[in-house]
């Protein structure tokens, strides 16, 4: 193949010819003209395709909650629950999405339970949007469980750090299940112990700290045996499929507390934080919370 | 520039504008979202905006900014709402090409061999990804694509002759086994 060769192959093969649907050019018509509401309402074109590959990219959340929860779930083994042993937490849809702070008493109406959002998370981390995502759990027969609809809030830096995200569940997830599998209470207690995971007392509530390292890779990617081992052992590592890009490493914290049956997780990628100072943070929402109740 | 002038761009540039956003995001729903966001972000500049023929340069520079400051938010979201990639569902519509050469040979290759140029694309790590997409896709010179990646004429040559080198290893390998 000559490089005129693959010059001419490229110019054939790449071409303009995705359209916009009449769908999508009648919404962005109703963003232009509804002037700076940036909402933005999900019109799937149905739930199947979104299913299509959710499992491995999911893994990586739930494999979490169960650590912080002290029960459930995976690498070594499962959860009964009626009809079935849950495998994973799934996300189905975006249900909404917007940039105007005011339209978080709409999403609250949405979601039906009753979360409190900050517009600031400190004088750095400013509100930036607001989601509606659409999750279930699945068992190991692809069945969905308990379709519930989580709140995502995205904080932007103002000096340039990472952003941060605040996911809000109208539930208490950390007691979802009632059945503890011998396997995973010693995987949890090796993550407790593993010099990563802290928690502290903030007014009354047990806060947690995380302290994670992620291999970001494609959802075709297959790990190395030497990451499938750690991904098995090191309750601190994970392997999040459905990036697009080569593999790479990311640095996670995240903090995890529960107020009043509602979970709020605090998350940050590759930030400069301190422990510390996320847990500063997290007692300044736990403080905002409060004051709003 | 007015609304009217603004849908008038989005009328007629929207295809080109849209496919850069799929071939970018490689994802039917992030590009439904930036192809939103590009236009919506635009209205607040209205005012300095004018109508002329820099104009989808601009939109498309527009698209590059926010897709890399969405790319941490994605991160989130991969996690919970994984990716699809564009290439599975989308329903195609094939276009006549102006260009004889081309034409004639895409006769010769078939759906499967440009899925396989297209994958190999998107294979690609985003600094040299982008300079192939806007340079074969949108048309655009080297010289106005260093002006959309605010780079100099040299590095964008240097990408895109890069990214040729690996995709014709790519490409050498995966289209003449089959």
């Amino acid at each position: 193949m000559t490089n005129k060769d693959i010059d001419t192959l490229l110019h054939v093969s790449l071409k303009p010819d995705y359209t916009p649907s009449d769908d999508l050019n009648q919404r962005l018509q109703e963003r232009i003209h509804n002037g700076n509401d940036t909402a933005v309402l999900y019109h799937f074109h149905g739930s199947q395709r979104d299913k299509k590959k959710k499992s491995k990219a999911a893994f990586v959340r739930f494999k979490r909650v169960a650590a912080i929860a002290c029960v459930l779930i995976f690498a070594f083994g499962s959860v009964g629950v009626a009809g079935g042993k849950i495998k994973y937490m799934v996300g189905l849809k975006n249900l909404f999405r917007s940039s105007n702070y005011n339209e978080i008493e709409r999403v609250v109406d949405q979601v039906g339970f009753e979360a409190h959002v900050p517009d600031c998370l400190s004088e750095d981390y400013v509100f930036d949007e607001i989601c509606i995502e659409e999750v279930a759990d699945e068992d190991d027969n692809g069945r969905l469980y308990d379709n519930r609809d989580v709140i995502r809030v995205f904080y932007k830096s103002k000096s340039g750090e990472p952003s941060i995200s605040l996911e809000i569940s109208g539930e208490d997830e950390t007691l979802k299940y009632d059945t503890i599998p011998k396997e995973m209470k010693e995987e949890n207690e090796r993550r407790r112990n593993s010099g990563y995971t802290h928690s502290r007392e903030i007014d009354g509530l047990e806060v947690e700290y995380f302290s994670d390292t992620f291999l970001f890779v494609p959802n075709d990617y297959e790990p190395t045996e030497e990451e499938e081992s750690l991904d098995e052992t090191d309750p601190n590592f994970y392997i999040s499929y459905g990036g697009d890009q080569d593999p790479y490493y990311s640095h996670g914290q995240t903090i995890v507390f529960v107020l009043d049956g509602i979970t709020y997780e605090m998350q940050v990628f590759d930030s400069w934080m301190s422990e510390d100072e996320f847990y500063e943070m997290s007692e300044q929402l736990i403080t905002y919370i409060m004051s709003e109740k | 520039m007015s609304i009217q002038d603004l849908e008038k761009t989005i009328e007629k540039y929207g295809r080109d504008i849209f496919s850069f956003c799929v071939y970018l995001t490689g994802d039917w729903i992030m590009a439904e979202e930036l192809y939103q966001d590009i236009f919506v972000t635009a209205l607040e500049h209205l005012e300095d905006m004018r109508a002329e023929e820099g104009i989808k340069s601009y939109f498309l520079s527009i698209a590059v900014r926010l897709w890399q400051n969405k790319r941490r938010k994605i991160a989130w979201r991969r996690r919970i709402a994984p990716m699809q990639f564009y290439d599975e569902d989308f329903d195609r519509e094939s276009e006549s090409e102006n260009n004889i050469e081309a034409d004639i040979l895409d006769r010769y290759i078939s759906g499967e061999e440009q899925e396989c140029v297209r994958q190999a694309v998107h294979k690609l790590k985003e600094n040299l990804r982008i300079p192939v997409i806007l340079y074969y896709v949108n048309e655009m010179t080297v010289p106005q694509i260093a002006r959309i990646l605010g780079i100099p004429e040299g590095t964008v040559k240097s990408r895109l002759s890069t990214a040729r080198k690996r995709l014709k290893k790519e490409l050498e390998d995966s289209i003449h086994d089959k």
